[in-house]
């Protein structure tokens, strides 16, 4: 290369309207991002051919996990604040505000009402392992029923959403949707996976 | 750029002399880098696309009770039961046993649900009642909901089941069980 005599021509580039782009998309990402908190047991949602969506705000969710157990989920932490105020009240739980605030950075639960205090006092890490045995949802005791009600007086407007895994049982999904029904809660918007739709034919 | 390259190549020495007017540029590669790490790490812990929803409506417990078999023409309406095991029955008489079928999820099969749904819903005041056993799986309620969509069906249920159909069931898979041995 040297007998040629030709200057070694440097092959970078200029890099800033690269890192521009990179970092405007980044700042896209993050501000749009909603991260996805691992659900505490294993809900495979059976697909189907409705293309409607599930709206962002205003949703209890109810899980059924593969093994039968009960979840629910509300997306937004100050709603649930204000839940857990109100349950604490209801069912005199005797929870302090640090309790609250733990339970309010919690999206998905599935414990009992007695468990509860216990369950918020874990540490994360240990929290993250516990097996959550699921929101009580006995004909004598339906702690579901507290949770939901107390959700739907402080939003109206929420809509009910059912998650159940594909292989748990009618019986629970009966239960749950008896238990609405209770309530004269009677649209269901259940979760399912995307399904191309046939053709008609 | 290339003067940075220059600069490089020369091993530092322009700089020790200090005469040269110092560039201001800076190699952005390593912060392109970090910056598109960083944007795949958010795109992959996003929650990309929003869940797809399928609506349920049901009947009000108390009020306006939905139509059961004793109120609408027996004709019009199919009942049709989800079993343990993905089994799936149907039936459209009341006097069942000879109209008692076996039918399958299998949507290519000649006898599964869908083509009967289909062939069955042509009638516009069919309703189709759907009832589960206990030991159906979740996955069976939303397929047959799923099928019902997919035929266009106007009128469907999701009903308790009775006594009743629970021994026809029984009765049936004895039968099946028969057959197939």
């Amino acid at each position: 290369m040297a007998q040629v005599k030709t200057k070694k021509s440097g092959v970078m580039l200029d890099m800033t309207a690269m890192c521009d782009v990179a970092f405007l998309l980044l700042t896209f990402f993050i501000l749009t991002a909603k991260m996805k908190v691992p659900d505490p047991a294993k809900f495979e949602v059976p697909s189907s051919v409705s293309e409607k969506k599930l709206p962002d705000e205003n949703v209890v969710r109810i899980s059924i996990s593969n093994e039968g157990a009960v979840f629910l989920t509300i997306a937004e932490q100050s709603k649930r604040k204000e839940l857990i105020k109100e349950i604490d009240k209801m069912y005199s739980l005797g929870l302090n505000e640090n309790d609250k605030e733990k339970f309010s950075l919690i999206e998905t639960f599935g414990v009992p009402m007695k468990q509860l205090k216990f369950f918020l006092n874990l540490s994360d890490d240990k929290r993250k392992l516990f097996k959550q045995e699921g929101i009580v949802i006995d004909s004598t005791n339906n702690e579901l029923k507290g949770w939901v009600r107390v959700a739907k007086t402080l939003n109206a407007n929420a809509i009910i959403a059912i998650k159940g895994d594909r292989d748990s049982e009618y019986a629970v999904f009966k239960k749950v949707i008896a238990t609405m029904q209770e309530m004269h809660l009677n649209r269901f918007s259940l979760i399912t996976g995307l399904e191309n739709k046939p053709s008609a034919n | 750029m290339s003067e940075i390259a220059q600069k490089e190549g020369g091993g530092g020495k322009g700089a020790s002399k200090g005469r040269k007017k110092a560039s201001t540029r800076v190699d952005m590669t390593p912060m392109v880098d970090l910056g598109f790490l960083l944007i795949t790490f958010f795109m992959l812990t996003t929650t990309l696309s929003k869940q797809q929803i399928m609506l349920l409506p049901m009947p009000n417990k108390e009020k306006d009770k939905p139509k059961t078999e004793s109120e609408i023409k027996e004709s019009n309406a199919m009942t049709v039961i989800l079993g343990e095991n993905d089994q799936i029955y149907w039936y459209i008489s009341k006097n069942r046993v000879p109209d008692f079928h076996t039918t399958s999820y299998d949507p290519a099969d000649e006898n599964g649900i869908r083509k009967v749904l289909l062939e069955k819903t042509k009638n516009p005041d069919m309703n189709v009642i759907i009832k589960a056993m206990d030991k159906a799986s979740y996955q069976n309620v939303i397929d047959v909901i799923d099928e019902i969509h997919i035929v266009n069906a106007q009128h469907y249920a999701l009903i308790d089941i009775t006594k009743d159909d629970e021994e026809l069931v029984k009765k049936q898979s004895a039968v099946n069980d028969a057959a197939s041995n």
